[in-house]
């Protein structure tokens, strides 16, 4: 197996020609995997963007009936320890998990692009530096130094998105300058620069679009695993903070009467992994046309 | 060999140097004054200045990094506020329970990841090589602690076949492990399956086979020597992915680990410990990835011969 950075490098040539209308893309969209995991984020986006008008009540609401309502006719997917309608929880949540997913990773990859550019393009003791530091930040278990970070920066949804954003930039740091290593080294960047290019010309318009393929890959990845890392820290109380219906603060008030309401957790988990595998299956997908020597 | 060696473990000395200035910048330097985090109600003016000076906090920032490190590698990461005790010794005492549940967990992974992925690369396109991918995706992007809770749900509420929480017995350990381990199980057999794969398109198993060695002497002798070492590495980077899945599943599971105690250390601003917790677990990943280095010796002999 080649690592994520050095696949990365080894696509860098392959990519450029497949993106768009190519076969191999058209073939991909084909898949029925990937055609399910697009339509349920599509679900998911449409929930999100119309919660207002979708949710049967408000979502923090309490007290519409008695605690733990089991799913029926009145509330969809029953009522939670206190009265909330958790169908309404969990259509309001898809809110926060996007925006936390999104913003994190916008973070990462921003961080990722100029970090990634400075340290293989410029190269120098900036390049040493920072392979230095993300050799260190690959040593911390992913979850605990985002834990470290919230215990730092103080529990709240903007501080999650932060502590994420920080602990993905790594990765990003390391797929941009495989990247924009291999491709400063293609003929045609030299043609361009002996042309008269500038730095910023040659960046733009020769070695960013090349690595463009690998990136977008990682950022469906990061964006799956962010979901997840969110819903982690709020489950375990050190990221969003309550009313806000996080699904990790629903399934953290659902653990507490597994054995009363074992439909609570069942409904909340279901949705929040089905959402992960979508995106995952449409992450592959792009894998696959866009990052071919990886998968 | 010997400068193989030399390489490995100077580059593990330098990566412990970084993870000590992240573990600095991050809980050192980000929360801007540790004093308003340990004294959440506020202190005069007089003893803040004292309290400052104590913990060093007024010398400059190279210094008090100087002075971290200096306590850090003499093994003095500060006392537990809550348990009056070193932050060290609490942590390094829940290291073994931590432990047991991560190496159950991989015996787990290895048992099970490992002979699907080289099972699904040898029937490739099969019935098998199409489960264990649809597995893998769905392992893959399952939450831990949504999984960990299911299987209480399942099987210690609905059928009592195991303890809800707890470590009194082995018993206690089962539920733990197959939910630590289910991200890694469908990590490993992917990775193995692509692995074995590359392998099998080699001249020299189209050899073995043209010789007419038998198919499973082909995959046992040839293929799955060559294409183990990329699993080793996978097994060996897992180890942080098994540390970090423990804080959750610590949680869920009331399993009494050093995730749990770094998480009850969060709560209550217990910043030493989180700090111990978060180096030692770099530390483990660090020692375990060199010995994965050093076990390439064993495994490739053409490192030996550097």
């Amino acid at each position: 197996m080649r690592s994520a950075a050095a696949s990365g490098a080894a696509s860098i040539a392959a990519v450029a020609p497949r993106l768009g209308g190519s076969p191999a893309w058209r073939r991909i969209g084909r898949r029925p995997p990937v055609v399910a995991g697009a339509a349920i984020l599509a679900l998911l986006l449409l929930a999100a963007a119309l919660a207002p008008l979708i949710a049967p009540h408000d979502p923090i609401e309490q007290s519409l009936g008695p605690g733990l309502t089991p799913p029926g006719r009145a509330f969809v997917l029953g009522l939670d320890s206190l009265g909330r309608d958790v169908a309404s929880r969990i259509v309001y949540g898809s809110r926060i998990s996007l925006l936390v997913g999104s913003i994190a990773v916008s973070i990462a990859l921003t961080g990722g692009l100029l970090l990634g550019v400075l340290s293989g393009f410029y190269r120098g003791l900036a390049d040493t530096l920072l392979m230095r530091v993300t050799d260190a930040v690959f040593s911390f278990p992913p979850v605990l130094l985002a834990m470290a970070l919230m215990a730092a920066l103080g529990a709240n949804i903007r501080n999650v998105m932060i502590a994420l954003g920080i602990v993905y930039t790594p990765r990003y740091i390391r797929l941009v300058r495989v990247g924009v290593l291999a491709a400063s080294e293609q003929e045609y960047v030299a043609a361009a620069r002996a042309a008269g290019a500038g730095d910023g010309r040659l960046l733009l318009r020769h070695v960013l679009p090349n690595i463009l393929g690998p990136v977008v890959v990682q950022t469906s990845f990061s964006f799956g695993e962010a979901i997840i890392a969110e819903a982690a820290l709020s489950f375990l109380g050190i990221g969003t903070q309550p009313p806000t219906p996080s699904w990790g603060l629903i399934l953290s008030d659902a653990r507490e009467y597994l054995a009363q309401a074992a439909w609570y957790p069942a409904t909340v988990g279901g949705v929040l992994f089905l959402v992960v595998l979508a995106i995952n299956l449409v992450g592959d997908g792009l894998r696959d046309a866009l990052d071919p020597r990886s998968a | 060999m010997g400068a193989y060696i030399a390489r490995r473990l100077a580059h593990a000395i330098f990566v412990l140097i970084g993870v000590s200035i992240v573990v600095f910048i991050v809980l050192r330097v980000i929360p801007g004054d540790p004093i308003s985090l340990m004294f959440p109600e506020g202190l005069s003016p007089e003893r803040l200045r004292q309290a400052r000076a104590e913990l060093g906090l007024d010398a400059p920032l190279y210094k008090q990094y100087a002075i971290f490190l200096a306590h850090a590698v003499r093994g003095n990461l500060g006392n537990s506020f809550r348990y009056q005790r070193p932050a060290l010794d609490l942590v390094l005492e829940r290291l073994p329970v931590t432990g047991q549940l991560a190496v159950a967990a991989l015996v787990i992974t290895m048992a099970v990841g490992i002979p699907l992925g080289v099972l699904a690369a040898a029937r490739r396109g099969g019935l098998l090589d199409v489960l264990t991918m649809f597995m893998a995706s769905v392992g893959q992007s399952m939450p831990t602690f949504w999984l960990g809770i299911m299987l209480i749900v399942i099987f210690a509420v609905a059928l009592r076949w195991f303890p809800t929480s707890g470590r009194e017995s082995p018993v206690h350990l089962v539920l733990p492990a197959v939910t630590l381990s289910g991200f890694s199980i469908a990590l490993t057999s992917r990775l193995t399956r692509a692995a074995i794969r590359e392998v099998l398109a080699e001249d020299y198993v189209r050899t073995a086979r043209a010789k007419g060695v038998h198919e499973r002497a082909v995959l046992v002798r040839h293929v799955l020597r060559n294409g183990i070492i990329p699993v080793v590495t996978v097994l060996g980077l897992q180890v942080g992915a098994l540390l970090g899945g423990a804080v959750i599943t610590e949680t869920v599971f009331a399993w009494p680990g050093m995730g749990l105690l770094a998480i009850q250390a969060i709560y209550t601003r217990d910043y030493n410990i989180v700090q111990a917790v978060v180096l030692l677990s770099a530390f483990v990943f660090l020692v375990v990835n060199l010995c994965v280095d050093l076990f390439y010796l064993v495994l490739d002999p053409r490192i030996r011969l550097e």
